[in-house]
């Protein structure tokens, strides 16, 4: 970092803005500020240092450091006015613009005001670009001069006394970080962050599951899958099979099944058949009954002629035995008197046929005594031919039950031998076994039907927690290789810390033992004295001493002078060891040295930075400094401080002679 | 009723008596027993007006299994046959006689008609009674 000018406004002695250029050139690295004391060379040193860091200057003895005029101005017109500083800097080739203000009022805190800090980039023609990548700009600064570190690069002449006992830990912070000793505490720092996170990464990591018992598992679950698998094509084979066989039974049970229908009808017409032969039996039987008294169907006809005959058998014999008296009597008459006259008016004559009818019944007394038997046979005879008409008509109607049993025996007979040539009678007969086994069958697929469709459940089920226990495998697996490497980056990191460790004392030791050897050389090149010294020391709180041949301190025997070199030639070996690329700014450099002592530092001045801003006052300047300075002076400015308006003391900077 | 006789008929009818009376086939064998075939077969030599005596006479059931009407059939029969002369030939054995007279000539008729004609016992007697 080089920078390239630094403008003042309405700070301490500066009223409005007063800018001072710097020397950039690698020749002529020296920037010259000649003021005599009180004219704003330690105001200039304090701005960089408010502009950079915030640090605002504050005396005890002095007023704010807000230019009193300007503030004047302010009390008399109310116009606000805006105090900065801004520094133009070059850094790795880029040109910055710094700049911190604030606007001055009445609510400003004179001892501590709020101020903004600005950063652009600069063109060539010395315009503001905006730098979007670089967010906090004081972070900016501080990496790339540490404010620790600065006290080293931005000094007061007087106070390099005080480095003499560099103590305290910001001192030694702000040494160990010149000494890039710093470096390994970010190291340490970084390396403990990324250990935290790979820790903390592996930590999270340990939820996984463990890889190796997961393709365990997935394995397992394959091969048990390849066998479900298998399992389910066998009973898919043994399914379809039974279902070919469930459809052949079926098939069979169904012409079973009519043939056992047509069988029944067979069965029902033989039955009503059988009913019909027993009716008819009957019939037949009833009709025999009456058929039994056949030979009374045969003689109807006489047996009406024969009563008739009884009849007249009957007559001669219809005479009372009071009766016989009178027809012997009525015979006697006639053959005596030739006839008898009735009182009727008829009669009977000798020899007419009833005479002779009478005589003849007369003479045959066996057919009179018959005459009850007559009358017997005659009304028995009846009641058989009135039997018989009775009869005749049962037997016909049994005649025709018969003939209509016939009829409908004929007719089932017909259906029968129809039936009986369409009947598969072994099927049918073997329908109720076909019934069983097309049941048994349908059962069997029905229950191997069932256990595939779950075993198909069951292999998909697996299958889904396989894909799942894959997809989960493939995560640990990755997880597992970034698992692995980020174990491999906690080994590294572990490493290196141990490395860092290691070598960090070592590299210390080695720093130290520099900056020692350095400081050293610059020491023995400052002091006239020299001779009188053997070595210069540093101990681990970079407390240094000078020590004569004899190995007995000066340090607290130095002359102010001598301290001072001795201060100048910590910082010197400091920077020189450092290796910073930052400007040296010394106001009053010179201060407090002998002559002889000024010749030495003005020799070795140009050598300890690639920039150096040195304030000095006119006596500081002595001949012999500036012959030494002037080759490399780039930049020579003054400081011209006047009274304006008769109070107020006002600095500005003008060009001096080189 | 007839005193207690014996109805006599021809041996050689006696295979064909039974044919005609066998219980178990009504078909083949119409009548009841013997002596509705024996009556079937006086009416038969009746109407025929044929009588012979029983030759070879076999012992076919006795006169008591007749019921009344046989019994004035038979007498009826008989009387007619003798102009209804209730003389002293009008007795009961003359009367059986008579009629195994007619049987033994009738049952031939009544074999004709049944036994040696077309279609059953029972078919051909029913024909005779319906027509």
């Amino acid at each position: 970092m080089k920078f390239k000018q630094i403008a003042i406004e309405n700070f301490r002695p500066y009223f409005g803005k007063q800018t001072l250029p710097f020397s950039t050139s690698s020749d002529k690295p020296v920037t010259i500020i000649e003021a005599p004391n009180n004219w704003g060379k330690t105001s200039v040193y304090e701005a960089v240092k408010w502009c950079l860091y915030d640090v605002w200057p504050v005396f005890d003895d002095r007023d704010n450091s807000i230019n009193t005029e300007a503030i004047d101005n302010y009390t008399t017109s109310s116009t606000p006015f805006d105090v900065s500083v801004t520094i133009d800097f070059e850094h790795e080739k880029d040109n910055y613009r710094l700049w911190r203000s604030f606007t001055y009022s009445d609510e400003v805190n004179v001892k501590n005001p709020d101020s903004k800090l600005y950063l652009s980039g600069v063109t060539k023609r010395g315009d503001n670009i905006k730098l979007d990548h670089i967010l906090d700009y004081q972070l900016f600064i501080q990496n790339l001069l540490p404010q620790e570190v600065s006290k080293y690069f931005i000094v007061d002449g007087d106070d390099f006394k005080a480095f003499i006992n560099p103590t305290g830990s910001k001192t030694k912070e702000a040494i160990e970080q010149l000494l890039n000793l710093k470096i390994f505490d970010r190291v340490r720092q970084h390396l403990n962050t990324l250990e935290k996170e790979f820790t903390g990464a592996l930590a999270k990591k340990s939820g996984s599951k463990d890889v190796k018992a997961l393709g365990v598992q997935v394995e397992k679950a394959d091969d048990a899958l390849v066998k479900l698998r298998k399992e389910e094509k066998e009973l898919k084979g043994k399914r379809d099979l039974s279902y070919s066989q469930y459809k052949k039974y079926d098939k069979q049970l169904q012409k079973a099944t009519l043939s056992s229908g047509k069988i029944d009808k067979i069965e029902t017409l033989e039955k009503n058949n059988k009913v019909i032969e027993k009716q008819k039996l009957l019939l037949i039987n009833e009709c025999s009954k009456r058929l039994s008294s056949f030979h009374t169907f045969m003689l109807k006809k006489h047996f009406n002629d024969i009563y008739d005959k009884l009849s007249a058998a009957r007559k001669p014999l219809d005479i009372s035995p009071y009766d016989k008296v009178l027809l012997k009597d009525i015979v006697k008459l006639c053959d005596k008197n030739g006839h008898v006259d009735c009182l009727c008016g008829s009669g009977i004559k000798k020899d007419d046929t009833n005479y002779k009818s009478i005589k003849e019944k007369l003479d045959t007394l066996d057919g009179i005594s018959n005459k009850n038997e007559v009358l017997e046979l005659q009304t028995q005879l009846k009641e058989i031919i009135l039997n018989i008409g009775k009869q005749k008509k049962e037997i016909k109607d049994y005649e025709v039950g018969i003939l209509k049993a016939d009829q409908l025996l004929e007719k089932n007979n017909g259906v029968l031998k129809k039936l009986r040539e369409e009947v598969d009678v072994n099927v049918g007969q073997n329908a109720a076994s076909l019934a069983s086994a097309t049941k048994q069958a349908f059962d069997s697929y029905e229950k191997l039907k069932l256990n595939h469709a779950v075993l198909e459940e069951t292999i998909r089920n697996r299958n889904d927690r396989i894909e799942i226990d894959r997809k989960e495998l493939a995560k640990s697996l990755n997880v597992d290789e970034r698992t692995k490497k980020l174990g491999m980056k906690a080994d590294l990191v572990a490493k290196a810390y141990n490395a860092v460790e290691n070598n960090y004392e070592t590299y210390r030791l080695k720093k130290k033992k520099e900056l020692q050897k350095t400081v050293q050389k610059y020491l023995f090149k400052l002091l006239t004295a020299e001779g009188l010294f053997k070595s210069f020391k540093i101990d681990d709180d970079y407390e240094y001493d000078i020590l004569d041949h004899r190995g007995e301190s000066w340090k607290r025997r130095l002359s102010n002078g001598q301290k001072k070199v001795l201060g100048v030639s910590f910082v010197a070996g400091l920077k020189n060891v450092a290796n910073e690329d930052a400007p040296y700014i010394i106001d009053s450099p010179l201060n407090a040295l002998d002559k002889e002592h000024q010749k030495n530092y003005a020799k070795m001045l140009p050598d300890l930075s690639s920039q150096l801003i040195l304030f000095v006052t006119d006596l500081e300047l002595a001949d012999a400094t500036s012959t030494l300075l002037r080759p490399k002076v780039g930049k020579a400015m003054r400081i011209d401080w006047k009274i304006a308006d008769g109070n107020y003391n006002r600095s500005t900077f003008v060009k001096g002679n080189a | 009723m007839f005193a207690d006789l014996i109805v006599r008929i021809n041996k050689s009818y006696l295979e064909d008596y039974d044919l005609l009376q066998d219980k178990k086939d009504k078909k083949r064998s119409p009548f009841q027993i013997r002596k509705d075939v024996f009556m079937a077969a006086v009416s038969y030599g009746f109407l025929e007006n044929e009588s012979k005596p029983v030759k070879n006479p076999h012992d076919l059931f006795r006169t008591t299994t007749f019921s009344i009407a046989d019994t004035v059939v038979l007498k009826v029969l008989f009387l007619n046959n003798n102009k209804m002369a209730f003389d002293g030939n009008y007795t009961d054995e003359n009367v059986i006689n008579q009629a195994m007279e007619w049987a033994e000539v009738g049952f031939k008729h009544l074999k004709l008609q049944t036994i040696e004609n077309q279609g059953s016992n029972f078919d051909c007697l029913l024909e005779e009674v319906v027509i």
